[in-house]
């Protein structure tokens, strides 16, 4: 056996409460001999000692025995000093000298696993809006797929009811009739039944609810030049709808909405929070504006009407929304994008095409004059 | 790492600051906030981290600024060094009543585990660190929480906790059961664990709830009559604006229903 000491601690009867820098060593015999520092003769031996891990976090090595006079316990902290001690340890204490080494492993393992366990109990609601985030197409087709037609039309009477509260709604007449002319050879062969009005707004807009509701506001009209622009509108309105886009964008938001709560708490009551499921949302519609531009392209072609309609009207637009947001703040992509691929595609297009039979221009005028 | 040696004296009974005499050249730090008054000689340095590695570098004060965080404790602490010829003090005051306990490093080994929060101030030099508690059920219902600091070195310094405290020695494998959040310091050598209460009734209307947290010797303990939160809680229960009634001394009777109605001093 070696002769090399391993500092520690030494407690026990007769000796300071707060324990005695010691040295101990392992004899040949087997037995423990602890040396209290600075004493000569003060020297401690012990046969058979027990051996455990102790003390705070179990990260000390404790040697106790039953003394003349009372227990003893030599305490060993330092890594360092532990490792020597196992070194030099006989045979027949190396067992239990392992076995209290594997409580502090244990320990520290045990620990390790917990914190880990921690950060990703605290990490899971953002893990959850990232997956949303990067699968959020996937739910929303999902969620999508399980709304019937009914229920669409009748979230469609619900954002028309909506609409009427706040602007006026022309339902029938001679302008209404033209738009349903075109619209109808758009929408031929749908599983939806479309109806078409007017709203008496300047703004050059149109929109369709979900279930084949489509408003096209007064200004709109007022500003295409020709029934094929007219039809262009319509064509990427319709495809808004038959593609489910607005569905499909409450849906994404619903999620998106919730899983914000879960880890903002009351997400009404923080500008920030509302800010940012706004954002994402609007992201959503600019990849669906794309997709809605080529499946009105797809639906004027099929029904033989001329598709450069739909580009000069969008050229107007680019004309007058010189002074319009920033292309990720607004709800339509940049035109001027929009437009390029646009024209490509509509250049490959071939074909005769049927002139429409209303000229929503002198309609829209006589609408005008009778009111 | 040589220790700069400090007298003291410890003022007052229940609400106590202490007064540390400083030798010429010597320092003590001292938590952000926690000094009271200093006599002229005596520079003020504020330094980021706990003070006692001044050649670690940046990276190392950042750590070591980020433990004291961590710790509830400010990124600062404030070393006071004594740039006069003769003797200065300067005095350090505990932020609410209880006791300030002076602990020898040395005599302890050179570590002591303490509550977080509880450092008020010691001889620079000794190091202000953190320790984990790794035993998970401790950590959860021990009172402690999982983080303690570790005080390392082997000069004085002084803690600070609420109530009356109380040292104890305990000795090899003598077990002490004490009400959770009591503990506010013990030397390394000291198993600190919990314990159910043991039965389902003592612990639903024992009012000790559902563990007691027991610490082993070998080893010295100290422990608080009244942690802060206690006190804090009681004195908001009391506060008139929180429902609480403006009484005298009492029994529960004379305190509550009873006491409202008989009650004339109001």
């Amino acid at each position: 056996m070696s002769d090399t000491p391993f500092r520690g601690r030494l407690f026990g009867p007769g000796l300071p409460g707060a324990g005695v820098p010691a040295a101990g060593r392992w004899s040949d015999g087997g037995s423990l001999q602890v040396a209290v520092d600075g004493t000569t003769g003060h020297q401690l031996q012990a046969d058979h000692p027990a051996m455990d891990a102790a003390g705070f976090n179990a990260s000390s090595l404790r040697i106790s025995w039953q003394g003349e006079d009372g227990a003893y316990v030599f305490i060993i902290e330092a890594e360092s000093e532990r490792t020597i001690c196992s070194a030099t340890a006989p045979a027949a204490a190396t067992l239990h000298l392992d076995a209290a080494a594997g409580v502090t492993t244990r320990l520290e393992r045990r620990f390790r696993f917990g914190a880990v366990l921690l950060i990703l109990i605290l990490a899971l609601p953002l893990l959850g809006i990232g997956l949303f985030i990067g699968n959020s197409d996937r739910f929303a087709d999902w969620a999508v797929k399980r709304i019937s037609t009914e229920h669409e039309a009748r979230l469609g009477d619900l954002v028309l009811a909506q609409t009427r509260l706040q602007t006026k709604i022309i339902d029938r007449g001679p302008v209404v009739d033209a738009i349903s002319a075109i619209g109808n050879r758009l929408t031929a062969g749908s599983v939806h039944r479309y109806r078409w009005f007017v709203a008496d707004r300047p703004e050059i807009n149109a929109f369709a609810a979900p279930g084949g509701v489509v408003v096209v506001n007064s200004g709109l009209i007022r500003a295409a030049g020709s029934s094929e622009e007219l039809a262009g509108v319509l064509a990427h309105e319709i495809a808004h709808a038959e593609l489910r886009h607005t569905l499909r964008g409450m849906m994404k938001s619903l999620g998106l909405r919730t899983l914000a709560a879960l880890v903002i708490g009351d997400i009404s009551g923080s500008v920030f929070a509302d800010a940012a499921t706004r954002l994402t949302e609007l992201r959503f519609s600019r990849d669906a504006e794309r997709e809605a531009d080529a499946e009105g392209l797809r639906r004027l072609v099929s029904a033989r009407i001329d598709p450069t309609g739909m580009i000069s009207f969008y050229e107007k637009l680019t004309a007058e929304q010189r002074l319009s947001p920033p292309p990720i703040l607004s709800t339509h992509p940049a035109s001027g994008e929009r437009l390029k691929s646009l024209r490509q595609e509509v250049a490959r297009q071939k074909g005769e095409w049927q002139p429409l039979p209303v000229d929503i221009q002198s309609k829209a005028q006589g609408d005008k004059e009778q009111k | 790492m040589a220790m700069d040696v400090v007298d003291y004296e410890i003022f007052g009974s229940e609400m106590q600051y202490v007064e540390v005499e400083l030798d010429p050249g010597e320092a003590a730090v001292g938590e952000a906030g926690g000094m009271m008054y200093m006599q002229d000689g005596i520079q003020m340095d504020t330094v980021f981290g706990d003070g006692s590695q001044q050649q670690g570098g940046f990276m190392g004060k950042l750590m070591g600024a980020g433990k004291r965080l961590l710790t509830g404790e400010s990124l600062f602490t404030t070393v006071f060094h004594n740039e006069s010829n003769g003797k200065r003090r300067v005095a350090f005051a505990a932020p609410y009543p209880g006791k300030i306990i002076p602990v020898h490093l040395t005599d302890i080994g050179g570590t002591l585990i303490c509550q977080k929060d509880s450092f008020l101030c010691a001889a620079k030099g000794v190091s202000l660190g953190i320790a984990f508690q790794k035993k998970l059920g401790v950590g959860l219902f021990g009172g402690e929480g999982f983080i303690m600091q570790k005080l390392d070195g082997d000069g004085m310094a002084f803690i600070h906790a609420g109530g009356t405290l109380k040292e104890l020695v305990l000795a090899p494998g003598e077990s002490l059961r004490v009400d959770t959040g009591c503990v506010v310091a013990f030397q390394p050598s000291v198993d600190f664990d919990i314990q159910f209460v043991g039965k389902i009734k003592s612990a639903v209307f024992g009012g000790e709830g559902f563990f007691y947290a027991t610490l082993t010797g070998p080893g010295k303990v100290w422990l608080q009559s009244l942690p802060l939160s206690r006190l804090a809680n009681r004195i908001i229960l009391s506060a008139p604006a929180a429902g609480g009634r403006s009484v005298g001394q009492g029994s529960l009777l004379g305190a509550g229903v009873l006491g409202g109605i008989l009650g004339s001093d109001e």
